[in-house]
């Protein structure tokens, strides 16, 4: 089993994220978060337990209380094996090649998706995971 | 010596001209005979000049040491200011042990005005530069969102299967979508057009007329918040702005602090005045929530960046602010301390 845990100040992107993991995984677990800060709080809480799912996370970069990359430091703290647990995804309607390369860099960002999430991507991604 | 272009001039102690050529004669529109034996201090009509010069020439004979004065500025019989290169060596006047200098001034006014010139046209490309970063940005960022959203929320119409998404939310959200777009293209529009408002009229304006113009207009916001303004401009009440710029300038900064009170705590906002070293200083400073500036320092002009989000908002204001100081030619500074206050200081250069 995979959980998805979306965190993004957009409901709407929200909503699209949410529909189309659904569409392509009926059984998924799909959580969303507006405020990264309670995101990061249940994160910790719901997987440090025995036996937790791996989940795929798409995070935003421009949020107002944390940025994306702020949420990535915050996580940078999360013990090693809750850390394993995760696949985190930037999900980012920026097209600035800069946001791209800071992705690319940083050790828990898998890719760099540009918004809208779509089927095809979806598709793609679970055969990745 | 006479034919030399460079102005040479010789000083006794007491500032007496012992030798001046043709060229530097015709700086004060005099002739070489006119000067010779004749003191500075009653020649040129500049007195702060004069007595700069002989500070320099008393330098000179003190130490006896070459000095060079790069940029030397020098009134001319016109009044205009021109500037020389110029060497002042010590020595002895000839059969005599009078102490004295020797002076070459090598004109540089007009290098001085291309370089002037340049340094302008570099710091206007280099704000146009900015500017056009500043558009790129807010392409890729905040014109995309909306745009990805309405692509995302066409693309799930689109799904074979019932109930992926009801017409009524897709429609909601749609609506939505496009009237951000709508606000993004309206904000950029705004903000290419402050550079343009550049060359509205300037006029003297007063900073307690704005204050009392912003406190009617905001009347309603400020008795339900119990906010005080106080102010004091007895040091400098005016000068020669635009003046929708800082009414737009003082609009966004009070009411700023009126959104971003604390709760329980009467807002007082201050602010002030001074005139220092041909600049003015305008020093707003409240008592309300603060920003973590060592959190949140690097992003607080920018565009569509909040703080505070209890309360409606664009993050336009700050940025609107610092956009139409630089344009004034002006600086912004903050210091802020959560749960203490936050302080403005705005400074412009009083133009000749």
């Amino acid at each position: 089993m995979t959980d998805f845990i979306i965190i993004d100040d957009d409901p709407i992107n929200n909503l699209i994220c949410t529909r189309i993991i659904e569409i392509s995984k009926a059984e998924a677990n799909v959580k969303s978060y507006t405020n990264p800060e309670i995101a990061l709080v249940e994160m910790r809480e719901n997987y440090c337990k025995d036996n937790a799912n791996e989940v795929v996370v798409f995070l935003d970069i421009n949020m107002h209380e944390l940025s994306g990359w702020e949420v990535l430091d915050q996580f940078n703290s999360f013990p090693e094996h809750v850390k394993q647990l995760f696949r985190i995804f930037i999900l980012s309607s920026s097209v600035d090649s800069l946001d791209q390369q800071k992705a690319r860099n940083n050790p828990y960002v898998m890719r760099y998706i540009a918004k809208p999430l779509s089927m095809a991507i979806m598709h793609q991604l679970l055969s990745e995971i | 010596m006479n034919r030399i272009p460079q102005c040479i001039f010789a000083k006794n102690e007491s500032g007496q001209f012992v030798f001046v050529n043709e060229s530097f004669a015709k700086l004060y529109g005099l002739s070489a005979e006119e000067m010779i034996m004749n003191n500075i201090r009653d020649l040129i009509p500049v007195k702060v000049e004069s007595s700069k010069f002989l500070q320099e020439d008393q330098e000179v004979i003190m130490v006896g040491q070459t000095i060079e004065i790069p940029e030397h500025k020098v009134t001319d019989i016109n009044g205009v200011e021109r500037v020389f290169n110029t060497i002042k060596i010590p020595f002895v006047v000839a059969g005599t042990n009078e102490k004295a200098v020797l002076g070459i001034g090598f004109e540089i006014t007009e290098q001085i005005r291309v370089e002037k010139e340049r340094e302008k046209m570099v710091a206007d490309i280099i704000q146009r530069n900015l500017d056009l970063e500043q558009f790129s940005y807010i392409v890729s960022h905040n014109l995309r969102a909306p745009v990805a959203n309405i692509l995302g929320l066409a693309a799930l119409m689109d799904l074979p299967g019932d109930n992926i998404i009801s017409i009524a939310e897709l429609m909601d959200n749609l609506t939505i979508s496009v009237k951000r777009l709508d606000g993004v293209i309206s904000d950029l529009n705004h903000i290419l057009h402050i550079r343009e408002d550049i060359n509205e009229h300037r006029v003297f304006v007063h900073f307690s007329n704005l204050v009392t113009d912003i406190k009617i207009s905001i009347e309603n916001m400020l008795r339900l918040a119990d906010a005080a303004i106080i102010t004091d401009f007895a040091e400098i009440d005016e000068m020669i702005s635009i003046k929708s710029y800082l009414y737009s300038i003082f609009y966004n900064l009070i009411s700023n602090s009126v959104k971003y009170r604390r709760p329980g705590i009467k807002p007082i906002i201050e602010i002030s005045s001074n005139l220092l070293d041909g600049n003015i200083t305008l020093v707003f400073k409240d008592n309300g929530l603060g920003i973590d500036l060592a959190k949140k320092g690097s992003q607080v002009f920018g565009l569509y960046k909040r703080f505070h989000t209890f309360v409606e908002g664009k993050g336009m204001g700050l940025f609107m602010v610092k956009t139409q100081v630089q344009t004034l030619g002006g600086t912004i500074a903050i210091e802020s301390e959560v749960n203490k206050g936050t302080m403005f200081k705005i400074v412009f250069k009083i133009s000749e």
